[in-house]
Parts: C-alpha cells; sequence; structure tokens
C-alpha cells in the first residue's frame, strides 16, 4: 500500500471510527437515538478529519518531521490546543445553525472542557501521526546502515579483490626487470588505490574529482596488466568535478566493466568514462566493449548492479537514475544520474 | 622437459620465463595468450609440460585441456582461483600462486619429476596413446588427471563416452571411433560397437551367446566381445 494511500485508510477510518462512537455514546447518555443527535456528531467528526489534514499539510511544510523531538513537542501542543479551540466553536457554531443554541456553550468551564476533550482526541491523533513517521524514519536509517554495511563488506572484499591484488602484484615484479620506473607508478598507483579504500567506508559521499583519481589508479593499473588490450578514454566536463558522489560506486561499476568485458576478449577493448553536469544532475557515462546479459529474468542483474541501485535509492530516492544496457552490438553503456 | 607457457598476460609469461632461467632442466618450447593458441602448440610441439593459467579471455584453461586428447603435465598459475581448484581431488594436481614464489616453484618441479616415468614409447606429432598418457576429464564441476592404465573401459552413450576408473564413470564428449583411432592397440581392444576395453584389466574370459564373449575385468565389470570381435580377441589374447 502506498504512504497517501495507507493515510487516507486511517485518516477517513479513524474519524468514521470517532464518529460512530460518538455517536454510541451519545445514544447511550440520552437513552435514546434521532437523526438530531448524530448528524452534529457527525459533521464535528468530518470537520476534525478536514483540520487535521490542514494540520498535516501545515507540519509538512513546515518540515516538522526533520525536527527533534524536544523541538516538535511545544510546537504541536500549541497548534493542537489552537485547534481544539476551533473545534469546539466550530461545534457552537452548528449548534446555533440547528437552533440547539444556548448561552450556557460559551461559559469557561463549557469551553475548557470541550477544548480539553479536542485536545485530548488531536494528541492522540499527532502521537499516532508522528510516532509512524519516527518508526519510518528510524527504519530507513537502519536499513540505509543494513545497506552500507554489507556494501561496505562488499568492497573491502571487492576492491581488496584477490584477483586483481595478486596479478597486479605480479605484474609488477615482471615490471621491475623490464621497467624499473614503471613498476614504481605501478606501486604508487596501487597504493592510492587501496588507501581510497580504506578511507572510502568512513564518507558517505565524497568529490567526482576524488572518485576519479581512484577510476584512475585502478584503470592504469589495469593497463599495465592488459597492455594493449586496454584502452581507456576520458571525456570529464570541469562542472561535474565538484559534484558529490557515493565513494567507489564508478569505480566498482569499471571494475565491472573490465571483469565482465574487457577481460573475457581476446584482444581487448575500450573503457571510457563521460561526465557531464545538465539540469542540475551529473551524468556520468561508462561505456565499456562487451556484451551485457542480465543476470536474472527481471533484468535486475548481478549483486554489483543490484548494489549500486539500493545505494542510489537509499541515498537519493527517486531522484538519482542507473541504467545498464547493450549499446549497439559490442558495447554495453552503463549511466547514473546524480542530482547535484 | 620441454614445457609451454599458457597466459593471457604478456607481464605474467615474461615473469614464469625469468623464475625459470634458474632451473636448466626445464626448456621453454614457446608461450601462448589464449586456448586456442594454446591448442596449436601443444599438437605442433607436443611438450612434457604445461603451465597454465585457468581464467583466460576466449576459453579457460580447464576448457583448453578437455579438447585435448592426451594432456602433458600440468602445472597451473592463477592469482587466486580457489573455487576453480576446488574441482580436484585431492593431490590430483600441482598449482603456483601468482606472484610465484621460488621455492614453491622448486617443489613443484621436483615433485614433476620424481612422478615422469621415463618413455618408451617414441615421440611423434601422431603417436598412439599408450597406458602412461593421461586424459583430463571435466564432468559438471569435478575434474580428474586420469591415466589411461587405470581406466578400465570406455562405454559409447550417445554423443559422450563414458569413462570408467576407480568409483567414477564421468562423460567426455567425444566418439568412440575418434577415441579408438588414438588409443594404441596393443592396450586397448574394441570389444563392440560399444565398448573399448584395457586388455591390462582382464581377468577372465568366458564363451557367450551367438559366439560372442564375455569378459570380466578386475573389479568385477563384465563387457560383452561381440561376435565380430571375438575371433581377433582370441588371436591377440593367444598372443
Amino acid at each position: 500500500m502506498s504512504k497517501t494511500k495507507l493515510y487516507w485508510t486511517l485518516q477517513i477510518g479513524g474519524w468514521f471510527l470517532y464518529a460512530v462512537l460518538m455517536v454510541f455514546g451519545a445514544s447511550i447518555v440520552s437513552d435514546s437515538f434521532s437523526p438530531q443527535l448524530a448528524t452534529p456528531i457527525i459533521i464535528e467528526a468530518i470537520f476534525f478529519l478536514l483540520i487535521t489534514h490542514l494540520y498535516r499539510m501545515y507540519s509538512k511544510q513546515r518540515q516538522w518531521l526533520t525536527l527533534k523531538v524536544s523541538k516538535l513537542l511545544p510546537r504541536v501542543l500549541t497548534v493542537i490546543a489552537i485547534m481544539a479551540i476551533v473545534v469546539y466553536f466550530f461545534r457552537v457554531l452548528i449548534s446555533y445553525i440547528s437552533g440547539l443554541y444556548s448561552p450556557e456553550l460559551l461559559s469557561l468551564p463549557n469551553v475548557l472542557g470541550n477544548a480539553t476533550g479536542n485536545f485530548i482526541v488531536l494528541l492522540i491523533w499527532s502521537s499516532i501521526y508522528f510516532a509512524y513517521h519516527y518508526f519510518e524514519r528510524y527504519n530507513q536509517s537502519l536499513k540505509y546502515e543494513a545497506v552500507m554495511n554489507e556494501m561496505r563488506l562488499n568492497q573491502l572484499k571487492s576492491q581488496l579483490n584477490p584477483h586483481f591484488i595478486f596479478n597486479a602484484l605480479n605484474s609488477i615484479r615482471a615490471l621491475v626487470d623490464e621497467e624499473p620506473s614503471k613498476s614504481k607508478m605501478a606501486i604508487n598507483h596501487l597504493s592510492s588505490m587501496l588507501r581510497s579504500t580504506l578511507v572510502a567506508d568512513k564518507k558517505k559521499l565524497t568529490s567526482f574529482e576524488e572518485e576519479l583519481g581512484t577510476v584512475k589508479d585502478y584503470l592504469a593499473m589495469e593497463s599495465i596488466r592488459f597492455e594493449e588490450r586496454l584502452k581507456t578514454v576520458f571525456d570529464v566536463e570541469e562542472a561535474s568535478k565538484n559534484v558529490q558522489v557515493p565513494p567507489l560506486m564508478i569505480q566498482t561499476l569499471v571494475e565491472n566493466a573490465i571483469k565482465h568485458g574487457i577481460s573475457k576478449l581476446k584482444r581487448g577493448g575500450i573503457v571510457s568514462i563521460k561526465a557531464s553536469v545538465a539540469d542540475q544532475k551529473l551524468k556520468i557515462e561508462i561505456r565499456n566493449t562487451g556484451h551485457y546479459t542480465p543476470k536474472t529474468k527481471k533484468g535486475t542483474g548481478g549483486y554489483g548492479i543490484k548494489n549500486t541501485r539500493q545505494r542510489l535509492d537509499l541515498i537519493y530516492g527517486k531522484k538519482a537514475n542507473f541504467d545498464i544496457r547493450n549499446d549497439g552490438d559490442d558495447m554495453v553503456l552503463t549511466t547514473i544520474e546524480i542530482p547535484t | 622437459m620441454k614445457a609451454i607457457i599458457v597466459d593471457d598476460e604478456r607481464l605474467a609469461r615474461k615473469e614464469l620465463t625469468k623464475l625459470l632461467e634458474d632451473f636448466p632442466e626445464i626448456e621453454i618450447l614457446g608461450e601462448a595468450a589464449n586456448a586456442d593458441e594454446a591448442y596449436e602448440l601443444i599438437n605442433k610441439l607436443s611438450p612434457d609440460l604445461l603451465f597454465l593459467d585457468i581464467q583466460m579471455p576466449g576459453k579457460t584453461g580447464f576448457e583448453l585441456l578437455e579438447m585435448l586428447d592426451s594432456v602433458p603435465k600440468v602445472i597451473f598459475t592463477t592469482a587466486y582461483d580457489e573455487y576453480a581448484l576446488k574441482a580436484f581431488e585431492v593431490n590430483a594436481l600441482d598449482y603456483l600462486l601468482k606472484p610465484v614464489q621460488v621455492d614453491r616453484l622448486q617443489e613443484s618441479l621436483t615433485k614433476l619429476q620424481a612422478s615422469v616415468k621415463p618413455e618408451e614409447t617414441p615421440e611423434g606429432t601422431d603417436r598412439k596413446l599408450n597406458l602412461n598418457d593421461q586424459v583430463f576429464v571435466k564432468d559438471g564441476d569435478k575434474c580428474w588427471f586420469v591415466r589411461l592404465a587405470d581406466i578400465r573401459y570406455f562405454e559409447s552413450d550417445g554423443n559422450y563416452i563414458k569413462v570408467y576408473f576407480e568409483n567414477f564413470k564421468p562423460m567426455i564428449h567425444k566418439s568412440l571411433n575418434a577415441l579408438d583411432e588414438k588409443l594404441n592397440d596393443r592396450d586397448f581392444f574394441r570389444a563392440s560397437r560399444k565398448h573399448i576395453i584395457n586388455l591390462s584389466w582382464v581377468e577372465t574370459i568366458e564363451p557367450w551367446f551367438n559366439g560372442g564373449l564375455m569378459v570380466k575385468l578386475r573389479g568385477g565389470d563384465k563387457v560383452e566381445v561381440s561376435r565380430r570381435q571375438a575371433a581377433k580377441f582370441k588371436d591377440k589374447m593367444s598372443l
């Protein structure tokens, strides 16, 4: 059930139940039932429904859900106190219209007593509403934590991807004889890559420039290994460099491009990375030689892809996009869009 | 020993060549960057030993071995392939982890040389397979290097051949006729359309219906020799 649907179900259902109970209670007290008795109560319930809906819109607009409890509480109490009195005067108005008005209705004890009753009803409404949202947010952050933990673990595993590390070390070993200066550079690439992996799990976001640095280190290492079989192309707009991105996300996708693309091809291929900013979105396109076959029928892909989707979803909600598909006969295009 | 290095990375091949310089008993005949190149090179040069990477573009190291009629000794070289290596029975293979350490290499080569028996048959590109040759068999997730001497008999099953050895009977994708041509007829005998038996496993022979024979092998398997082949078989066994 969508949240809006859930809200309206509870809102209408709740106030309907309220009306039924009140009519029932009033019938018992007066020992009789009549439409004259029920009508004002039902009208009042509808008014409650409308005013609490306005209240919800107001609290949303003021972003009360982001407030701490200590700041939220006084605001809620003030607003529902005012609402309680408004509801009571509305009721007096109805009594007046239906000819049941008596000056006694405006006496202080009557006003206070009835307003207090309304106040309690609205307090219950608020408790349910805010408690639900607090739980929801708590849940969401737990989910985020869980995914992040899983991510970190996998990142650590895949970053310190033993296959990659040992192959890299083996290449470096061979380079020591062949081209000592290149072997030194390779050690630098490898160490700065390892360093960014270690730092990455402490940060939620990093600048695209920094991420790109890691990607370049990684590709430099793989270029040593694959030699002429790997060609890399970068096309990065200056404006994209300061955009914040989730660390190691692009790196993971580039690693996939190597693992599932280049390393499977005898003649190798190209990995190209293009970044541009438009409409307040950073668009990153990774192209690699190869062919994409989704692992599952739903097309959700393997672990890395699922993880990337989840991560984007948790950080940006619907504002980010992720897509992977074949581009022509022998290229795979992976696209990420992130709000700037 | 004559060896071939198979690895898709030039630097990895170079590094291994360099390490092997200290082992004059190993002569490197050539290098291949993928399974297809290696296949041709092996058939051309018939090396005694392969240094073989498992993950390569195109066909894997295992797929290369499956293509070969007879496989040389193999030392796998891999950066990290714990799953692939688990496919083997214990002791069934030797592997080196990259970057290769000299003493590990030394150990492998020593072990290898101890296991090599002096070759009686002359080497040639189209020589027939004898009991000392080994084949590579992969069935599902499991892999074996099997010496022909350990195989009791082959049984054709559609497009496949069942290979009977020890407690296993994995399938290989080959025709019995093609296999028959490769095997030398001193050690192996085509008993019928369905079977080739290893003569060194024969225990008893009994007459059977229609002028055929029933051969009992050590271990208890029974294989029928067809009437057409029976005379040939008697000839052979009486020698």
